[in-house]
């Protein structure tokens, strides 16, 4: 049988409407306008340096008293989990009841090229944890982290396992040398003393980069072959562009924060082997004692779902639950299926332990 | 499913009549895109033409939509190659039937043509387009590119232009003889600069080096990718499931390139090549840093090596002011945009006495009302008063039960009312922000608080 049954006149045909949805989305996009995203308004109530903690100004009954501070990467902006209406897992927490507040980290520049992770983890997310505390006159709060913030929310209530009530880790990568971890494939043999001496802060047009190099044909070619064909809808349209606008947004990194971040974690694993040290203070899993909710998907292409299901043998809790979102990286905060699924599952898991 | 000549003889009249058909069609895309030709001859896709000339007319985009636009042309234009990559080789396949030769022979021909035409020495249109199709393996080269612009004192790509005129011709024995020849020590005065270049030197020769080969791994891959899209269309006609669509093609292609390059990315040699070049450009920074802070250091300028030493003093004195604190315990967050309540633990104590000096003064008024309230029921005919309307016509201050007995008591009650007032729900609207639009507050940091 012959493998192709294209007709010329359909291929032409083909060829020639992506040239007139091309002409079409060029009108589309001129109009679009200046692209907003974080859609909850929210009140800043605290400021150190570049880090501002948020208050997510509540539009529904706040049932659970203790409140729940979300720590996002260093690497991406937290506004993708706030991204659009109907695409917020902030939105859903707080449609379940939580009283929510976010640490949005900023962006860095040369000044900040001596903070180390000591500084983030130690510093601003302690003194936030504290500015919760004496708000809310609770002993400890509720924590989820994101993505590298799961990693930073671990060591956090190793070290502070009195100031963290409920621990929910969400696309958390813990084990840094699973097979399929290509991030941590490649930075393997970089020098990244080297890197850091060299550059200071590492640029965000790095990150971006590497990125977009795991996956490299899907996220910078078919993507916006897809695109193309939406063009048509601004609504469709704009939401894209959120995405996109989110893709690139990448702050540029602290320099000894991110040496520290590539030689400990991605390079020398030290997290599951509790050699991890903030400051003075060593990291060990076993100190997370509290309970703990652990969120991975089983098509994450940066943190393989291996990756985070390590934490459940090396943790020290007798309360810890693990949740698989059928989905991606990114789709967990962001798709229909997950704001169905992810908040109230978290909302109900932390009713249940309030 | 092999159809050599025996079999294409034996095959049914439809599939005879579609081979005719498929050769009528393709002859008439050919007519509807005047100046395609074969591979390797100079082909031009009128549509790409098309497209690249309404661009010019429609004079580009601005805005945040500009870039995601740029993307979107760069894969209309693969698309279109495509299509014309597709002409080509369905044309060959159907006259391949013809000729009595097997179709999977001739699309093996073809894809080894793409693969030729996808090195970098080659350059013709039929060759670029089929490069375009490809155009992502360009992108880390893009990236490096940049870095190398920041990386040299020389404006702009140089090294890459170096590396395209030069580099592409290098072999090993040049490069060592460049080696050795950079190696010479300098004499005399200008003997440490005279080393620095020369060090300079070396290392661009050593990063280029690398380039070519994380560059030559990639094209590499490219040929990998097609190799691996002929087999999936073998397979895929193995399952009698013919690719109907362009757009089939290119999601199959997508597939193919993933997967090949997904093997690569995780493999110890891709480690090796990406390490060695982001090292190697590293060093070149690095000793372009060196000699940038020479040239300051001689006109008295700060250097990078003078700023790193204060930041990171800077960054340890407030570490160890932060465990000092804590240490003590007199530790509170500083002060910063609190709406709704005190800001520490001094001035949280201050208020409540306020309010509780408030409080006993209400209570002092109440008691008297009350007495006062009974002394006139006890008066004959007297008649007791609401105490809700005693509470309204209040007692002047001097005649409260509770007095403030210092002007800080009487400011602490003062306070406490104005808290009491305020600590109702009364959201400042100006700090409601979203990220679009953030606000600072209201007092900017004049120091690196913690």
């Amino acid at each position: 049988m012959m493998p192709f049954q294209i007709k010329p006149d359909e291929a032409l045909k083909e060829v020639q409407q992506v040239g007139e949805k091309l002409a079409k989305g060029f009108k589309t996009l001129s109009e679009l306008g200046d692209i907003e995203v974080g859609c909850t308004p929210k009140e800043a109530i605290y400021h150190e340096d570049k880090a501002t903690l948020y208050h997510f100004i509540p539009f529904a009954e706040i049932k659970n008293r203790t409140p729940l501070l979300v720590i996002y990467a260093l690497v991406n902006r937290p506004y993708m989990a706030d991204l659009q209406m109907d695409r917020s897992m902030i939105r859903g927490l707080m449609q379940g009841g939580e009283d929510v507040y976010l640490i949005d980290w900023g962006y860095p520049d040369g000044g900040d090229r001596f903070l180390t992770l000591d500084d983030y983890i130690n510093g601003y997310i302690d003194n936030c944890v504290d500015v919760l505390r004496k708000r809310h006159g609770v002993e400890a709060v509720n924590i989820l982290g994101i993505c590298q913030g799961g990693a930073f929310s671990l060591c956090y209530a190793s070290l502070h396992p009195g100031k963290v009530r409920n621990l929910v880790t969400t696309v958390t990568p813990v084990d840094f040398h699973t097979e399929k971890d290509m991030l941590s494939h490649w930075v393997r043999n970089v020098d990244i003393d080297l890197v850091i001496d060299t550059m200071g802060n590492v640029p965000g047009e790095v990150l971006n980069f590497t990125f977009l190099s795991l996956m490299p044909f899907r996220l910078s070619g078919q993507k916006y072959l897809d695109m193309i064909n939406t063009l048509d809808d601004p609504i469709a349209a704009r939401n894209f562009m959120r995405m996109e606008k989110w893709i690139f947004d990448s702050p540029d990194q602290a320099g000894e924060a991110y040496r520290q971040f590539i030689k400990d974690f991605y390079q020398g694993n030290k997290l599951i082997r509790g050699e991890v040290m903030l400051g003075e203070n060593q990291v060990k899993l076993s100190n997370v004692t509290m309970p703990v909710l652990n969120i991975f998907a089983s098509a994450d292409h940066l943190v393989p779902p291996a990756s985070s299901r390590a934490l459940e043998r090396f943790v020290g809790t007798r309360d810890y639950t693990a949740l698989e979102f059928p989905g991606g990286h990114i789709g967990i905060y962001v798709s229909g299926k997950a704001q169905k699924m992810i908040p109230p599952a978290v909302c109900d898991w932390l009713a249940k332990r309030s | 499913m092999s159809e050599n000549p025996s079999q294409a003889s034996s095959s049914p009249p439809w599939n005879e009549q579609w081979l005719q058909a498929q050769r009528a069609y393709w002859d008439a895309w050919r007519v509807a895109m005047p100046g395609t030709g074969g591979a390797g001859g100079a082909a031009i896709n009128p549509w790409v033409q098309a497209l690249e000339g309404w661009w010019k007319s429609v004079g580009g985009m601005k805005g945040d939509s500009a870039e995601v636009f740029a993307r979107m042309m760069e894969q209309g234009k693969a698309f279109f190659d495509l299509g014309q990559q597709m002409n080509e080789l369905l044309r060959a396949v159907s006259d391949s039937s013809a000729a009595g030769t097997e179709w999977q022979e001739v699309l093996k021909q073809r894809f080894d043509a793409m693969k030729a035409s996808m090195s970098m020495h080659q350059s013709s249109e039929w060759a670029e387009s089929v490069k375009r199709m490809g155009a992502f393996f360009e992108l880390p080269l893009d990236m490096w590119r940049r870095m190398c612009s920041g990386a040299s004192m020389l404006p702009g790509d140089c090294l890459e232009a170096f590396r395209s005129q030069v580099i592409e011709g290098i072999h090993e024995k040049f490069h060592g003889d460049m080696d050795r020849f950079l190696s010479v020590p300098g004499v005399g005065y200008t003997r440490e600069s005279q080393a620095q270049v020369q060090q300079l030197a070396k290392l661009t020769l050593d990063y280029q080096k690398a380039a070519q080969e994380y560059l030559n791994a990639h094209t590499k891959l490219g040929a990998d990718a097609l190799d691996r899209l002929y087999r999936k269309i073998i397979a895929v006609t193995q399952k009698g499931e013919p690719i109907t669509t362009l757009r089939q093609l290119y999601d199959l292609w997508v597939d193919a390139s993933e997967e090949v390059y997904g093997s690569f990315a995780m493999s110890p040699e891709f480690q090796g090549v990406y390490a060695r070049m982001v090292n190697a450009l590293m060093r070149v920074k690095m000793q372009t840093r060196s000699m940038v802070d020479e040239l300051l250091g001689a006109f008295n300028m700060p250097t990078r090596r003078e700023m790193n030493t204060i930041l990171k003093r800077q960054q340890e004195l407030r570490r160890e002011m932060r465990a000092l604190h804590k240490g003590t315990g007199d530790w509170t967050p500083p002060p910063r945009g609190r709406r709704n309540g005190p800001d520490t633990d001094a001035e949280e104590v201050d208020i409540l006495r306020g309010e509780l000096a408030a409080l006993r003064e209400q209570v002092g008024a109440l008691q008297a009302a009350l007495a006062k309230d009974r002394a006139a029921a006890e008066e004959p005919g007297g008649i007791a008063a609401p105490v809700v309307a005693m509470r309204k016509s209040r007692r002047p201050p001097s005649q409260r039960a509770v007095k403030a007995e210092t002007p800080r008591t009487a400011e602490r009650a003062q306070r406490a009312r104005s808290t009491v007032a305020k600590s109702r729900p009364s959201w400042d609207i100006g700090s409601i922000t979203n990220d679009a639009t953030v606000t600072p507050l209201a007092t900017p940091r004049s120091g690196n608080q913690r």
